[in-house]
């Protein structure tokens, strides 16, 4: 499934701006902007990819950090606020990649020999907020559990399957575990991510087709 | 009999022809001795030491230990002429000690470049400072390092001079810490001028969130108060995310109406000055 941009449509998601009208494709967020006349007809799609190129590609590490720690016990399932990026490809071939939020880094470790990781200050979501992507996690801890927040050591993972449900444009990643050290739960591997739904509202006038 | 005085003396002839081959031969064996030995020593140490050491250490240790095993086993096989290996190394000494001195540069660029394999106080790509240069380090010989400079033409730096200088590697590490500071006029609001400064920082990507930055006053200077920014940037972002703050600070502190002072310098007359009105 693919987000698609027709003449005469406007896309915006957070920071993240496209317009496509009088032959000219706009695409802009806080970081850049770039404009293209376009020629043709060619078919304009944003898709949402995990956040890690915009503005340049330093890590595969992603960390959500919880403003509040949280105490968890029992089997229970959150969901935190995850960050994406969107990706405008024309007839397959990439133009520019937008972020719809601001970009900051951390490094987890000390400064000499640790890692560089994208950061994101996260949050509890309910379910079916708009706009949100998010990262389930279903836990069964047997005491209580202080978690601040999630280690993703890989987060460059492709679509396993996208949907739309409910009027939300949702991509649904592939499953794993993750453990806890020093309050922070550890997802390691390509493709571990347990459950990661980026979702985004759909925008009145775009419609939503069955991709290549 | 003539007969066999004659074959007497070929035999003879024969043996003696013999006996000054045998030497030769005791050489030849020596030297295909040696040979195999430095091919089954090669071919040990490409199978048991070459992938546990960087190729630019394993090579010349490669090269060192079979030209030694060849030149030794050679000398050695030359004992059966008469030539013998005490002498020849008293005498390789002495020759040693003489081009030693004709050549003490060279010695000690070779040594210094072998000390600086085996302390590696930087690698080929690190981005450091040495003596006068800062650059990038693009090759490392046993004799001499080449550091392209960030203006891109090539040093050459001899091994010697690097190995006894201060080496600044800015490589070392994920992080690198960004400080500079920032004269803020007496007349503005410090406070002010430290939260424009932190909101700058938080803005800027590529200004870590951890470790933390920090924006304090560190001088109560003639001409302005002096602030200090501290940030930390990934390494390899360094210098544009500095230079971005430095050209960021301006336009904040502009839009925040905190003015950067001129070097001034108030002049107090305690006598009453009089002026002479000139023609």
């Amino acid at each position: 499934m693919s987000l698609v941009i027709s003449e005469g449509q406007e896309l915006r998601v957070g920071d993240a701006f496209i317009s496509f009208s009088n032959g000219e494709l706009l695409m802009r967020d806080r970081y850049h902007e770039e404009r293209l006349k376009v020629r043709g007809h060619p078919r304009i799609v944003a898709e949402p990819i995990p956040p890690l190129y915009i503005p340049k590609r330093l890590t595969d590490c992603l960390v959500l950090a919880l403003k509040d720690p949280l105490l968890m016990k029992g089997e229970d399932v959150i969901r935190l606020a995850a960050p994406y990026e969107l990706r405008v490809v024309a007839d397959n071939v990439l133009i520019t990649r937008l972020s719809p939020f601001k970009v900051k880094y951390t490094v987890i470790g000390h400064p000499a020999e640790g890692e560089v990781c994208r950061w994101y200050p996260t949050e509890l979501v309910e379910s079916g907020g708009e706009a949100y992507s998010y990262v389930e996690v279903v836990s069964s801890f047997k005491e209580s559990t202080r978690i601040s927040g999630l280690i993703v050591e890989d987060a460059n993972m492709l679509p396993m399957r996208s949907e739309v449900k409910g009027g939300l444009f949702s991509v649904v990643y592939g499953p794993a575990s993750a453990s806890l050290m020093n309050d922070y739960l550890i997802v390691e591997g390509k493709g571990a991510l347990s459950r990661l739904r980026i979702l985004l509202k759909v925008v009145p006038g775009l419609e939503f087709v069955r991709g290549p | 009999m003539g007969e066999l005085i004659n074959t007497t003396r070929t035999v003879s002839e024969f043996e003696k022809m013999f006996n000054q081959i045998i030497p030769y031969l005791w050489v030849a064996l020596g030297i295909v001795v040696t040979v195999l030995i430095a091919v089954a020593l090669r071919f040990w140490l490409r199978r048991s030491v070459k992938h546990k050491l960087p190729m630019d250490v394993y090579n010349p240790l490669e090269k060192a230990v079979i030209y030694t095993v060849v030149i030794v086993g050679v000398i050695a096989s030359l004992s059966p002429l008469g030539i013998s290996l005490t002498g020849l190394l008293v005498a390789g000494g002495f020759a040693g000690i003489i081009i030693g001195f004709a050549t003490q540069t060279v010695v000690a660029n070779l040594f210094s470049g072998l000390f600086l394999y085996i302390e590696r106080p930087f690698r080929i790509g690190d981005p450091v400072k040495v003596m006068d240069y800062s650059g990038i380090i693009e090759d490392i010989s046993i004799m001499s390092t080449r550091i392209r400079g960030w203006d891109g033409v090539l040093v050459r730096v001899p091994n010697d001079k690097l190995f006894n200088s201060d080496i600044v590697t800015y490589a070392k590490g994920v992080a690198r810490r960004i400080s500079y500071e920032i004269g803020i006029s007496y007349d503005s609001d410090i406070d002010k001028a430290i939260e424009a400064l932190k909101k700058m920082l938080e803005e800027h990507p590529m200004v870590l969130v951890n470790p933390p930055c920090d924006v304090l006053v560190k001088d109560y200077a003639d001409s302005a108060i002096v602030l200090e920014v501290r940030a930390w940037a990934p390494t390899n972002e360094w210098f544009n995310t500095y230079m971005d703050l430095l050209k960021e600070t301006k336009k904040v502190l502009d839009k925040a109406g905190i003015a950067i002072p001129y070097p001034q310098l108030d002049l107090h007359v305690k006598e009453e000055v009089r002026l002479r009105h000139l023609e």
